[in-house]
């Protein structure tokens, strides 16, 4: 398990536009946890990271963390698992 | 097929005409339409057994079920002393029908042979195993696309129970493939199927209540088929009975988490199913969102839930999503990710 936590700075309030699968245009207000999840995700279209969004000393430690977890034998990268926000 | 599209012409006149097939009968219609090009304004198939092209998400599956829909065919009993003992089959079989279905439905089958006194189906069962493997043909599915007249070849959801009940999104117990027919009838019409889920009547019933016959079927089908990294199937007990292959969830460093995603053009079948296989992948992760680009695909759709006690009750399913607005600030909130 690779698990990182950071503080990122959201908007506490989002409206986004999207199609559904029926092609319907949707409006969805969203705050608290929805609007984090949709801001982290629409973020992933973007090619943006979380990563890109924290401070360079956080990134560094994220990616020795990770590089450790993976010489340890705790992470591998091929290996689905849990995505959260 | 040709004869009853000439006699409803004879009988009515010349009128747009739309041809509602169940089952079988979709496969004979998709492959008459095949031969004669498109007699109807609009064909709407539900639930025939026909299987995705190449490279759907779920071809796979798809593919295992036609020796057991024709081999099924081929085993049933060819004569009944009455329709009620067939009626009496599917209702031992068949949970979720309305109560006169199964009389209906045994009485559409057989056909009285006054000879024996008893009665015998309509459809001799080598005919009908024939269809279904000759259906079970993939191109059936691709070629509709071809049929002279049609429009577009797209995919098309069935309603489900729980959809209705809840009123949320909940992913429906059915897909299709949809092609308009003629296309001067812009469309308006589509020609929209259930690709089986296997035996596809089974599907209807809330697969909780099948819970073992899943388990043995599983077993038959995909005998060492690693399953631990679905989810429980008992959290998903509207779901179809048939779990998508889960996705592999891509991770930093790798570069397609990278690049920006491209804009979905066009919602067809190949997007529906990627949506259906996220969904999937999502709650067995299980996390509360996943864009496609997390899975490989550099398209711009998320999907997300973030209730997960009640699973679909809130998933929403994003195409192209744009933040049109953004106000306040949130800080120190958690932001985790792998």
């Amino acid at each position: 398990m690779i698990d990182y936590t950071a503080d990122v700075e959201r908007a506490a309030r989002v409206l986004v536009r999207a199609w559904t699968v029926d092609e319907k245009e949707i409006e969805i207000e969203a705050d608290e946890l929805l609007a984090v999840a949709l801001q982290h995700e629409i973020d992933h279209l973007d090619g943006k990271l979380f990563i890109d969004r924290i401070s360079r000393i956080k990134r560094e430690l994220y990616k020795r963390k990770l590089k450790k977890l993976i010489k340890e034998g705790k992470a591998d990268l091929e290996r689905p698992s849990a995505v959260r926000i | 097929m040709d004869v009853v599209w000439h006699a409803i012409n004879r009988e009515l006149g010349a009128k747009r005409s739309a041809g509602l097939f169940h089952s079988l009968s979709g496969v004979t219609a998709a492959m008459h339409a095949l031969k004669y090009g498109a007699r109807y304004d609009a064909l709407v198939l539900f639930d025939p057994p026909v299987y995705p092209r190449e490279g759907h998400p779920v071809q796979y599956l798809q593919q295992s079920d036609k020796e057991s829909l024709a081999s099924r065919a081929a085993r049933r009993p060819e004569r009944y002393k009455d329709p009620i003992d067939l009626a009496k089959q599917f209702a031992r079989r068949l949970k979720n029908w309305v109560p006169d279905a199964y009389e209906l439905m045994a009485r559409a089958t057989l056909r009285h042979d006054r000879a024996h006194g008893d009665y015998i189906l309509a459809c001799p069962r080598e005919y009908e195993a024939h269809v279904f493997s000759s259906g079970a043909n993939p191109d059936l599915w691709p070629q509709m696309a071809h049929c002279p007249g049609a429009g577009e070849t797209r995919l098309r959801r069935s309603e489900s129970r729980r959809s209705d009940a809840a009123g949320a999104d909940w992913p429906r117990d059915g897909r299709g493939v949809g092609t308009s027919l003629r296309s001067d009838s812009r469309n308006e019409s589509f020609f929209a199927n259930r690709t089986s889920r296997r035996v596809h009547s089974r599907g209807r019933d809330f697969p909780s209540r099948h819970s073992d016959s899943r388990r043995r079927f599983r077993k038959s089908t995909f005998g060492s088929f690693n399953f631990r990294r679905l989810a429980p199937f008992d959290r998903f007990d509207s779901y179809p009975v048939i779990q998508m292959a889960l996705l592999k969830i891509r991770k930093f460093p790798d570069d397609v988490l990278k690049e920006p995603a491209a804009a979905v053009k066009n919602i067809n079948g190949s997007v529906e199913g990627l949506i259906d296989s996220m969904v999937q992948t999502m709650y067995a992760a299980p996390g509360v969102g996943l864009a496609a680009p997390q899975v490989g695909e550099s398209k711009r759709i998320i999907v997300l839930d973030t209730n997960h006690d009640d699973p679909g009750k809130h998933l929403l399913k994003l195409i192209n999503p744009q933040i049109v607005e953004a106000e306040g600030k949130l800080s120190g909130k958690r932001d985790v990710s792998r």
